[in-house]
């Protein structure tokens, strides 16, 4: 909430509101880290009451020795304070066993590849994120100090995040996972990092075991908490009923189905509305969650909605950075980016050079007819400059 | 309170609550999730829990609890954005109550709200998407839209506004039928 103006609480809810509605910050679920609180509260308060207990009770025997003692010194006493230090010889001193110290691990170094065979490698990043690469794991590290971020091409990680140093990044092609302090495990299967496209569907799995992470993609970001699972998934549906979509996973013969979450005993009416506009074949992302054994959507993404190509004619209002806007004769305003070519960007994939190049030469004001393909947007297949009043 | 009453509270009211402490103010995700679970703490070690189940008795009661907590939190902060005192914090519960909570638990706004959003102009959809959903800087708002960061900022509060005119007229109009 960067725009508290604590003057105006209807702005303020508004604000509140729109973060949830379309920020995907929604009210987590916080039974767990309560009760667990109030459990160890009702422990320590137990604790405290068996400890002031045993205090007394220690304070009366220590009366007691003491009345002993001074009355009465026991012999042996005597003979144990008189015994001389024990000297440990050279060579025992040699042999004797070291203090345990936690293993120390590898530092890996931004733009590092890390990549295993058939052993797991452990590695630290920025001295505060333990990460555990499994076999046939390949990582990419990222990031900056305090900032720690590692792509997971395929493979598994488990990661492990001191609390309160920096934050902690796992990105993966289906999405990414944000922490500040926690422990947890990110699996990407294998076939996902390698030939990857931008129709190719993408899928990752998360693990919590502590704390809480933040899963995030182009619906948003979820919270997982210790103990949840669940994933992320982009890629075309399968099948669509009137309360699911199945979309065909990693390692699954049969498509997988998956239903929205529920809210207030009720489907997520904001998701069943992104359903009801999503078809057969429409690429979508969505973030899901294995609530009480069953998969369910906790934050969707339809990329595609209506049909995948399509012709638009129109004057160029603005030439962005990423691509035009062009509003046609009806005052339709879209926006136009060139196709991305060739995969991840670590993989040299990018915008189409080509069409930058057609677009550098376009003005503000100018007429065109653009041939589109939807791809996460419209993406510009052809584009002619057409003359005054041309169809 | 017993363990089981602690989590029924929580099950009924842990939302609401959340809602509540982000629109007070509480500057990010984890402050808000840190502050509802010291107000459900609170309510477990208190000695004064109302002895009834009407749950809006018991929510007003718990946002009273996050309120203190929420304006101790500021205290301890020197450096903090939210400038709040007991009188402002007043004026927050009176419109919670009024606009937010309504005559019933407040699902009606946000599904009002979903409406509202779907039913703005293409220019405006995208600024509150891209600032809401993508996490868009003013700056870079400003830099996409060819406005300045005041403009941008004049212009979202603008947006707000006719969301809530929007909300309200919805809600009255709810009401009415």
């Amino acid at each position: 909430m960067a725009e508290l103006e604590p003057d105006d609480p209807r702005d303020r809810m508004v604000d509140m509101l729109l973060w949830e509605t379309i920020g995907g910050q929604e009210p987590p679920n916080l039974v767990g880290p309560i009760m667990r609180r109030a459990t160890a509260m009702e422990r320590s308060r137990k604790l405290r009451l068996v400890f002031t207990v045993a205090a007394a009770a220690a304070l009366v025997g220590l009366a007691i020795s003491g009345y002993l003692w001074i009355t009465q010194p026991p012999a042996q006493n005597i003979a144990e304070k008189e015994k001389p230090p024990e000297i440990k010889t050279p060579e025992e001193l040699k042999t004797a066993p070291a203090k345990t110290e936690e293993p120390k691990f590898e530092e890996w170094g931004r733009g590092t590849l890390v990549q295993t065979s058939d052993k797991p490698k452990t590695g630290m990043l920025g001295g505060y994120a333990k990460v555990e690469a499994a076999a046939n794991t390949s990582i990419r590290i990222e990031g900056k100090e305090k900032a720690e971020q590692i792509l997971v091409e395929k493979g598994q990680v488990a990661c492990s995040v001191e609390k309160k140093i920096g934050s902690f990044t796992v990105r993966t092609p289906a999405g990414y996972v944000f922490v500040t302090g926690t422990r947890f495990e990110v699996t990407v299967p294998q076939g996902d990092g390698e030939h990857h496209t931008d129709a190719a569907p993408r899928q990752m799995a998360l693990a919590v075991t502590e704390g809480s992470v933040q899963l995030c993609g182009e619906y948003g970001k979820t919270v997982f908490e210790a103990g949840e699972q669940g994933g992320c998934f982009i890629g075309p549906i399968a099948k669509k009923g009137e309360e699911f979509i199945s979309v065909r996973m990693e390692g699954e013969h049969e498509p997988v189905r998956f239903l929205p979450r529920q809210v207030e005993r009720k489907l997520d009416p904001a998701l069943m509305e992104k359903l009801r506009d999503a078809k057969e074949g429409s690429r979508v992302q969505f973030a899901w969650k294995t609530i009480q054994g069953q998969r369910r959507i906790v934050g969707m993404q339809v990329f595609d909605h209506g049909p995948k190509t399509g012709r638009f004619i129109g004057v160029i209002q603005e030439k962005a950075e990423e691509g035009i806007r062009v509003k046609n004769d009806d005052g339709k305003l879209e926006l136009f980016r060139p196709q991305w070519i060739g995969g991840q960007p670590q993989l040299g994939g990018g915008l189409d050079k080509e069409m930058q190049g057609k677009l550098a030469h376009l003005n503000r004001g100018d007429r065109v007819r653009i041939d589109w393909v939807f791809n996460e947007g419209m993406r510009i297949v052809q584009i002619e400059k057409l003359k005054e009043g041309e169809r | 309170m017993s363990n089981d009453e602690l989590e029924a509270l929580i099950l009924a009211h842990q939302a609401e609550v959340y809602r509540y402490v982000r629109f007070l103010g509480a500057e990010d995700v984890s402050v808000a999730e840190d502050l509802v679970q010291d107000a459900f703490l609170a309510a477990f070690r208190s000695n004064n829990v109302p002895e009834t189940n009407d749950e809006r008795v018991l929510g007003a009661w718990l946002r009273g609890i996050a309120r203190n907590l929420f304006l101790n939190h500021c205290r301890r902060r020197r450096n903090s954005p939210v400038k709040v005192n007991s009188e402002s914090l007043e004026q927050a519960e009176a419109c919670w109550t009024q606009e937010f909570l309504g005559e019933e638990d407040g699902f009606e706004v946000i599904e009002a709200l979903r409406r509202c959003v779907g039913r703005l102009e293409d220019r405006k959809r995208e600024i509150i998407d891209q600032f809401y959903a993508k996490n868009a800087s003013r700056a870079e708002l400003a830099k996409v839209f060819k406005m300045s960061e005041d403009g941008i900022k004049s212009m979202m509060r603008r947006i707000r506004g006719e969301l809530a005119d929007c909300i309200r007229r919805r809600m009255e109009a709810g009401r009415a039928s």
